[in-house]
């Protein structure tokens, strides 16, 4: 409950970055160098603020008739003119014949996320919980090769309700507060598809769910602390910033024959521990 | 002392030419007096219990019939004008009118003492195509035989399904939750009447106090009614009604006598059944110069199916029935299938013959077809099926009813309930109803009540269908006997014991 309140309140902030980081991608164009030792000059054009080499990637961030007011690389820094001409704005496709910068072979970020999660199971934790669903938040790191990679997270999500009765398909709610605790470990791997703007990914992998419930008046061997394998699907865009990328994420798990033996899944014949989940991440890291 | 099984005997008498001699006399002494008043008494409420029905209900006893003599139910078919009525009533030696009948619900309870077997009178109206079922006013009896042998280990019967941890999820219920006994009756005032009743030697007038069980707080007492003896405060002068009542909602933690299970829910008293004190008072004021047998009286089946209407109208979501008999009743069954309708859960005891053939019991055997009705069958302390104790295909659900096999009074259900040494019928003349005891009862009538508590405990939690009642109670029962199983049943413990913790705790997503 706490933390579906705190979602609502960052959410604003959390679509205006992403649409920032979305925006100054589009504004903030990068553009790669197609002649080799290119010159870059000072505002005025009376001196060569940088000379550099064919591939190097440049960020735009101004524009006045032929010439590009660029960002030079962090190693020479400060900003100078370059002629359009000398330029290309697809920084993925270098032209025939240039020499181009090759992508990066290896890198390592680290994640934070957070989403909202609806469980499969829907009538049995709409039951418990009164919602099918819910937020939830955790993190992880990815490796990347290239254009693969190779990422891990644990995620939780936790809500209260209620202890029931179900009959006939009616349900009762008791008024016995009941805990459901769900974590999800899962391990993926997937590829990337860089782009101007933004890098498009899919993926899919393995994993362990956590499961915890624990009620009022419940003795110790009455909760649940069960584990349960599952597999998924993702897909998602990440707009990168230099050092600090943002992501939205949607991932579909199953975990098939994990419940459904006792409780209000039995009385559903839910049988499913997975779901539907959307997430943002934030990534950290080249 | 009181003999086990819902069919008393009539031990005093004994052969049928003495009983027809009795009858004689009586009808004689009676003549046709139609008040409950002999000189120099007046009833201090009027009489439901006229003596000419009290006259029948001894000729019950004395002839061990199932029925009240002379009174017949009837249910005309959907559509019929009472000049049908009339049509159907001519069958009849006495053609009698339909103002005649005293309704209860679309029943209509015909009286008619020319001709004392209902059974031919109930076979007269089938045949009319008026008719869509007729049949003779049967008894019922309370399923319970106290005894009360002193000071022993109580209330085994309550550790024995957990309450203690079913207190600490919901401790004594909801006091918006209403419990209907409908029995002999609770008594709902603190007075004396006088009666007339014969000292061995002459009918004399007596002063009979009556009190209410201290250990019930009068404000939990409510919609308090009689429908068989007189119509005024409801009486109990058996022990029955109130030892059930107590087991369901005797007051708790208060340092007094024994505990109940849904000690703060409402109790609705609903008397439907005649016991010996209430007949010898009757008769006696209608002239009749001697004792009747100890073990006389019986719940007619036209006031059981009253009471019940009228609880499950005043708003009782619960309602106890420990009382039963071998013979079906339509009448009764829709009585049951009314109450459910409005929302009330019933709990029926499966009867105590299992020794004596093991008869099917009736209304018990409808519980197994109607949702929201439960039998209840009865288990002792070692958690076995008491010896008395019923079985068949109809049996839902056990609780603890009591096993004096299982070390005597011990193995007994004890509650509070009117001090059985103050009214003895054949030691006391001059009974008193106002001075309350822990005594030892067993039956199944004592195991129902424990059923009838936890559903008011359930009901006051939220769980407001008394088919969701019943899930609950079937679901979380713990399974007995063979073949044995969550959701398995068998004839000896239907679905199990009943376990009021695991009820109300429910379910979660996964257990």
């Amino acid at each position: 409950m706490h933390l579906n309140r705190a979602l609502l309140r960052i959410a604003p902030w959390i679509v205006w970055a992403l649409a920032g980081t979305a925006a100054s991608a589009s504004a903030q164009t990068n553009v790669r160098v197609t002649r080799d030792q290119a010159t870059i000059w000072t505002a005025d054009f009376k001196d060569t603020a940088a000379i550099v080499p064919a591939g190097t990637i440049l960020t735009v961030v101004g524009r006045r008739g032929e010439w590009y007011e660029v960002r030079m690389p962090t190693a020479i820094g400060g900003r100078g003119w370059v002629l359009k001409s000398n330029v290309d704005t697809n920084t993925s496709k270098p032209r025939a014949g240039l020499a181009t910068s090759a992508p990066r072979k290896l890198g390592i970020v680290g994640v934070g996320q957070f989403g909202y999660v609806r469980f499969a199971a829907e009538q049995s934790f709409n039951a418990i919980l009164g919602a099918s669903g819910g937020g939830f938040y955790g993190g992880g790191a990815e490796v990347r090769v290239t254009n693969a990679f190779v990422s891990a997270s644990i995620e939780r999500f936790e809500k209260t309700g209620q202890r029931i009765l179900v009959a006939d398909g009616e349900v009762f709610q008791l008024g016995i507060p009941d805990t459901i605790r769900v974590m999800p470990i899962t391990v993926s791997v997937g590829w990337r598809m860089p782009r101007e703007r933004a890098t498009p990914y899919v993926g899919g992998g393995v994993g362990r769910i956590l499961y915890r419930e624990q009620a009022s008046f419940t003795e110790a061997s009455e909760n649940v602390h069960s584990q349960y394998s599952s597999y998924h699907m993702l897909g998602g865009v990440e707009f990168r910033n230099e050092w600090v990328a943002s992501a939205f994420e949607v991932q579909y798990t199953r975990a098939p024959h994990t419940i459904g033996v006792g409780g209000a899944s039995a009385a559903f014949q839910e049988t499913n521990l997975g779901g539907l989940v959307a997430r943002i991440k934030v990534l950290v890291g080249r | 002392m009181a003999e086990r099984g819902s069919r008393r005997r009539f031990a005093a008498m004994g052969a049928d030419v003495a009983g027809l001699v009795l009858v004689v006399v009586l009808t004689r002494s009676l003549g046709a007096q139609s008040g409950a008043q002999t000189e120099g008494w007046t009833a201090p409420h009027p009489m439901l219990l006229t003596p000419s029905r009290a006259l029948a209900m001894v000729t019950a006893f004395d002839r061990k019939l199932t029925y009240v003599p002379g009174e017949v139910l009837v249910r005309f078919r959907s559509g019929v004008t009472p000049a049908g009525q009339q049509q159907a009533l001519m069958s009849l030696r006495s053609r009698p009118a339909p103002s005649d009948l005293r309704w209860v619900g679309d029943v209509g309870v015909l009286t008619d003492r020319t001709e004392l077997d209902a059974t031919i009178l109930a076979a007269q109206l089938r045949g009319q195509p008026e008719v869509e079922f007729a049949e003779p006013n049967y008894l019922y009896h309370p399923s319970a035989t106290p005894n009360d042998p002193g000071f022993t280990e109580r209330q085994w019967n309550l550790a024995a399904i957990d309450m203690p941890r079913a207190w600490d999820i919901n401790p004594g219920g909801k006091d918006t939750v209403i419990a209907a006994i409908v029995d002999t009756g609770i008594t709902a005032v603190a007075r004396t009447y006088s009666f007339q009743t014969w000292n061995g030697k002459a009918i004399q007038s007596v002063s009979v106090p009556f009190g209410m069980n201290p250990d019930f707080k009068s404000a939990r007492i409510v919609g308090a009614r009689d429908f068989v003896f007189w119509d005024g405060p409801v009486l109990d002068m058996e022990g029955h009604g109130t030892h059930v009542a107590s087991t369901i909602g005797e007051e708790t933690n208060n340092a007094m006598a024994e505990a109940g299970i849904a000690y703060r829910v409402k109790l609705m008293p609903v008397k439907v059944c005649l016991g010996f004190w209430e007949l010898q008072f009757a008769m006696s004021a209608s002239g009749f110069r001697g004792f009747l047998p100890a073990e006389i009286g019986g719940c007619p089946t036209s006031e059981i199916a009253d009471g019940i209407r009228y609880a499950a109208d005043r708003g009782a979501k619960v309602i106890n029935l420990s009382l039963g008999g071998p013979q079906p009743s339509d009448t009764l069954r829709d009585a049951i299938a009314y109450a459910t309708g409005k929302g009330a859960f019933v709990a029926i005891a499966m009867g105590n013959e299992f020794e004596d053939g093991n008869p099917v019991d009736y209304p018990a055997a409808y519980a197994a077809e109607m949702n929201g009705v439960m039998s209840v069958g009865a288990v002792g302390p070692s958690l076995a099926r008491s010896f008395y104790s019923n079985t068949g295909p109809h049996l839902e659900i056990s609780a603890p009813g009591g096993n004096d096999r299982e070390g005597g009074a011990r193995g007994m259900i004890w509650q509070s309930t009117i001090a059985r040494s103050d009214s003895v019928p054949t030691s006391i003349v001059a009974p008193r109803f106002d001075r309350y005891a822990e005594s030892a009862y067993e039956g199944t009538s004592m195991a129902t009540p424990h059923v009838a508590g936890v559903a008011a405990l359930l009901i006051s939690q939220g769980v407001t269908s008394p088919g969701a009642v019943e899930t609950a109670i079937r679901n979380s029962a713990r399974p007995l006997g063979a073949p044995s199983g969550i959701g398995v049943r068998n004839d000896d413990y239907g679905y199990g014991l009943v376990q009021p913790r695991s009820a109300l705790l429910g379910v979660g997503l996964v257990r």
